[in-house]
């Protein structure tokens, strides 16, 4: 991953940018894709509790990762749905997923040490794509970029749509 | 979103719509569980660009020697780089590994590689994170959580029936704090339902 105020800015500039076509997407909306992004880092729970001390204590294997693959991001976003009001079930999903893939759509571009990027398609697919390694996950330069973005985006928008 | 409004505590209606929220959640809870296990009883597949990692090689050694594996780890000494893996339930293998990279004590190196017999590790590609970085993407990370954590407290609001629907207007950061305070002090927790 790159640092995830860089996936939550690359949130909030997606949402916003679809702010010029929706005109129900007021920042409570884009807040959604704002959490959407973080949802596959969930997975960042092993760094607390290790997938093997989970295994050893239920005496099952066991992987946080599911949570960082595609099929792991639609069940996530489906407990959003489910706890949406019913008229804003499908936004709610909508949103979380479109910040959710773009988080790993960022982590597939990733520098990686085989050249290939984990297996995020997974149940679909189960293979490392290549990643043509734009960046490290612990450098600042992606997170001045999609700053940079939010801040232009969120002025363009601002412009055509005041609200 | 009528109905919705109507809605108030103690009709059954209510609860029904609360219950069937709560078992709505449990079952994609449960899939969630499943698909937990599902996984963490795939095993490596080097066919499919699927390495074994650092825990997996801390678990079991032996298993892997021969193999293309990607690990990382902190290095615990240099000359040569030395770096130590564990799978966070008391397996821990230091590797000795072959790379022209000079990362110090403490720095993060990732390395992929074939793993030789003697904990020695053939790096073909290897970069170092420095030490530090990932203390930056540590605080950036925890920044974003929090950013996101006062937006949704602000402008989304859980009615009784556990429905979570956009407020009207958000709440001031001077009410979140207020709020916070209120049930710090007496734990309550207020469902008001806003006009």
């Amino acid at each position: 991953m790159p640092d995830l105020l860089t996936h939550v800015l690359a949130g909030y500039t997606l949402a916003t940018a679809l702010r010029v076509r929706f005109d129900w997407l007021s920042p409570a909306y884009v807040t959604v894709c704002m959490a959407g992004a973080l949802l596959p880092d969930t997975a960042k729970l092993y760094l607390v509790v290790p997938d093997a001390a989970v295994a050893t204590l239920l005496g099952v294997p066991f992987s946080w990762y599911v949570l960082h693959t595609l099929g792991g991001v639609v069940v996530t976003a489906s407990v959003g749905g489910v706890l949406a009001r019913r008229a804003d079930w499908l936004r709610v999903v909508g949103l979380l997923s479109l910040g959710a893939v773009s988080h790993l759509a960022a982590d597939g571009l990733l520098l990686t040490g085989s050249g290939h990027s984990k297996p995020m398609l997974w149940p679909l697919v189960r293979v490392g794509l290549p990643t043509p390694g734009l960046y490290l996950s612990t450098e600042p330069t992606p997170l001045v970029v999609t700053g940079v973005a939010a801040v232009a985006v969120s002025l363009f928008v601002r412009r055509v749509r005041p609200s | 979103m009528r109905g919705e409004a109507s809605l108030r505590s103690g009709d059954t209606g209510l609860m029904m719509r609360r219950s069937h929220r709560v078992f709505a959640v449990l079952l994609l809870v449960g899939c969630l569980c499943g698909a937990f296990v599902a996984y963490g009883s795939l095993d490596p597949l080097p066919s499919r660009n699927i390495y074994p990692d650092g825990p997996a090689v801390a678990a079991d050694y032996r298993a892997y020697v021969g193999d293309r594996v990607l690990v990382s780890g902190p290095v615990v000494a240099t000359e040569p780089p030395t770096i130590r893996l564990d799978n966070g339930a008391g397996d821990t293998v230091t590797v000795t590994v072959a790379t022209d990279r000079r990362p110090a004590v403490g720095d993060g190196l990732t390395v992929f590689g074939r793993l030789r017999p003697d904990s020695h590790l053939d790096a073909r590609r290897a970069f170092v994170v420095p030490d530090g970085r990932l203390q930056y993407t540590y605080t950036a990370s925890a920044l974003a959580g929090l950013w996101v954590l006062v937006r949704l407290l602000r402008w989304w609001r859980v009615d009784a029936s556990l429905a979570v629907s956009p407020r009207v207007r958000p709440l001031g950061v001077r009410d979140l704090l207020c709020a916070a305070k209120r049930r710090l002090v007496s734990g309550d927790d207020d469902h008001n339902v806003e006009g």
